[in-house]
């Protein structure tokens, strides 16, 4: 089954979104939603919140907003003891897909998704940074806050991003996805700096606990298209969730992405366990009862996030990395945010520290990119 | 203002809809109207053919206990009083000479709310303040979560022994789930904070067994903790909260067990404290130790020698 595409019940403009390109594009992709210009982003905030479940109604909402600030960070998981030293960027916040273990349902203060209409500051502070520091790598991903193209039929974003890091000689674009929603990518001209990846999971939990994204087969469908392409793809298996049953799931997962692609041409695959914060456990627990995954056997991590207990993690880990070697040895599988203990007694393997890993990430990166002067 | 003398058996004494008081039967009232009378008149509500109190429902029942026919009263046609305004003046009349209980503030909110239709933001703007308490629709549900909750629980809170944090929360569990956890704690001595990390773990198993919260406290291991004659009841209360972690957490709790068997088997003096890092997240381990002269400076690092050799410290390290 396809991602249940994305349809909101009314569009908010804020005032000065109305200038820019970006917003009235949206708009045309969106005809006969009633439209309304708001001041003010926060305004709304209290109206939304009064409702019964606002993470589920405010997406509802969608509001076309400008960003203030910057919108190139550093990924929240470089405080960890290894980390990839990966840059995030952020088009969009929120996601309608609705996974109930999603970060983002504890995160955000605004529960409308709202989308940025100043892409072209957006794309000039990429263009900037990446220029000031010419000598070093950058992979960048536009998956923290939203899900990449997800929303892409409305946003087109990737008609943006892609054709710009294809002139950018030290970075890569990751796009990050739990959709089939790539058509956008069929013609653009990548030159090899745009990896797009996969979160994907078991068959169980994608049914159970991802509520509106692709099926399993329909992501693989769509990485298989991606290549096909020319684009080089990535996987993550993130959150591995642990559950009576998940080795026979999660295994039958691993063959059929290695099944699905050829792993010669895949950048890089990621495995993270189930992080919790303990708000979001309790959000979880209200908007999805009947989920279970609220109910694994978590300890406080870093950060206050709840964790599996280490050993559970670890088998969970090097479960995966056989099972993936197994069908895909040279394959690059590398752990998120998690500390050197969990590497080295589940992939055997230890980045000497986090600049470490980031060459690797770097020099896999350029792998497949063609020269830009 | 008029006040007569009313015939007990015209009181509806059954009608307790404007009751406030917990508890009605008051063996200090009925000694101070026998030694010197009704001081103070009842306020009653004339209804068709019948009186129901609004103030007074200690003193009449005591009159009425004492053997008295008539009781001194002040009544009011229903006609020309509402509900509300006979309740208000059955709180303003308390409120002027003593403090209400929590229960009691509970069952004053639950009537405005039930009985006399008081609006929500009403009763939070205007009556939570009157009661002492703080202006918040989180308090409203609390204080009515406990004006519903399982008479003994109500027992218990009013004695201190549950929380009002476990009362709340308890409030919104089935009625079977809440008997279950009173004949739990009639038996058991629980902190407040014992009391919330054990209705975490119960309500979790709960919900990975899928069995209703009651059934969790029905386990025989529980019984049998609870029968055991040979415990106090904060033992009781320690080894079910025990018990309950071990089955929340199994892997970690195996661990947590298995580090102190390892740990006991190095030998070490009880001045030598090792302990693993929380939750075992990495396998460092502490080793701390304090002493106050060379020669246990030595004693202690014999000790520590000897232990290095012991083949439980590599055990220590795989636990952890």
């Amino acid at each position: 089954m396809g991602m249940i595409p994305y349809r909101p019940e009314r569009i908010l403009v804020q005032e000065e979104s109305w200038n820019d390109a970006h917003a009235r594009d949206i708009l045309s992709r969106l005809p006969g939603i009633p439209v309304r210009t708001i001041q003010q982003v926060d305004s709304i905030i209290p109206e939304l919140n009064s409702a019964s479940d606002p993470h589920a109604s405010g997406k509802r909402t969608l509001i076309l907003a400008r960003h203030r600030g910057r919108f190139m960070k550093e990924c929240p998981g470089s405080g960890a003891e290894i980390c990839c030293n990966y840059f995030v960027v952020n088009y969009a916040f929120n996601c309608h897909l609705e996974c109930t273990y999603c970060i983002l349902q504890s995160y955000l203060d605004n529960p409308a998704l709202i989308v940025f209409t100043n892409l072209h500051q957006l794309m000039e502070e990429i263009r900037e940074r990446l220029a000031q520091a010419p000598n070093r790598f950058f992979r960048i991903g536009t998956g923290e806050m939203a899900d990449s193209l997800a929303l892409d039929k409305i946003t087109h974003c990737s008609r943006l991003l892609v054709p710009l890091f294809a002139t950018l000689p030290n970075g890569v674009l990751e796009l990050k996805t739990k959709s089939d929603e790539i058509e956008n990518l069929r013609d653009l001209d990548h030159l090899g700096r745009t990896i797009v990846s996969w979160s994907v999971n078991s068959k169980r939990i994608c049914r159970s606990e991802e509520l509106k994204t692709a099926s399993l087969e329909d992501r693989l469908a769509a990485a298989r298209q991606c290549q096909e392409w020319g684009y080089r793809i990535g996987f993550h298996f993130d959150p591995i969730i642990d559950y009576e049953g998940w080795e026979a799931d999660y295994r039958e997962a691993v063959q059929e992405v290695f099944q699905a692609v050829d792993p010669e041409r895949i950048a890089w695959v990621s495995l993270g366990a189930l992080r919790f914060t303990p708000h979001l456990k309790e959000i979880v627990r209200q908007r999805f009862p009947k989920s279970k995954i609220p109910y694994g056997e978590f300890v406080p991590g870093h950060h206050g996030k709840l964790r599996y207990f280490r050993p559970i993690r670890e088998e969970l880990y090097s479960k995966m990395r056989a099972w993936i070697h197994q069908a895909a040895p040279e394959v690059f599988v590398y752990l998120c945010m998690e500390n050197r203990a969990s590497w080295e007694r589940s992939l055997y393997t230890v980045p000497r520290d986090t600049d470490h890993l980031s060459s690797q990430m770097d020099s896999l990166a350029s792998r497949g990119v063609v020269s830009v002067e | 203002m008029i006040f007569q003398e009313v015939p007990l058996d015209s009181i509806d004494f059954v009608d307790e809809t404007f009751r406030i008081s917990e508890d009605v039967d008051s063996a200090a009232m009925r000694v101070s109207l026998a030694a010197i009378g009704q001081l103070n008149p009842a306020l009653l509500i004339e209804e068709s053919s019948r009186r129901i109190i609004v103030c007074g429902f200690r003193r009449l029942r005591a009159l009425r206990e004492l053997g008295r026919t008539v009781a001194l009263a002040q009544t009011r046609a229903s006609a020309g009083c509402s509900r509300l305004e006979a309740f208000r003046l059955a709180i303003f009349d308390n409120l002027s000479h003593r403090e209400f209980s929590p229960l009691e503030k509970a069952r004053i909110l639950f009537t405005l709310k039930g009985v006399c239709e008081v609006a929500h933001d009403t009763l939070v703007e205007a009556y939570l303040p009157l009661l002492g308490l703080p202006t918040h629709k989180n308090v409203l549900r609390t204080y009515l979560g406990l004006h519903v909750l399982d008479p003994d629980l109500r027992r218990m809170f009013n004695d201190g022994r549950l929380t009002l944090a476990s009362a709340e929360r308890l409030s919104g569990s089935p009625r079977e789930a809440q008997y279950r956890f009173a004949s739990l704690l009639a038996r058991v001595r629980l902190s407040a904070s014992r009391q919330r990390e054990m209705l975490d773990l119960a309500e979790e198993l709960a919900s990975i067994t899928d069995t209703a919260l009651g059934e969790v406290f029905e386990r025989a291991e529980i019984h049998s903790i609870l029968g055991d004659s040979r415990l106090s009841p904060f033992q009781k209360g320690e080894q079910i909260y025990e018990l309950l972690y071990r089955w929340r957490n199994p892997r970690l709790s195996q661990a947590e067990e298995r580090f102190q068997v390892e740990k006991k088997q190095l030998g070490l003096p009880g001045a030598v404290r090792i302990s693993p890092d929380p939750h075992f997240e990495t396998p460092r381990l502490r080793v701390e130790f304090d002493v106050a002269s060379a020669q246990r400076f030595r004693e202690i690092a014999s000790a520590l020698r000897e232990a290095a050799e012991a083949p439980a410290l590599e055990e220590l390290f795989r636990v952890s």
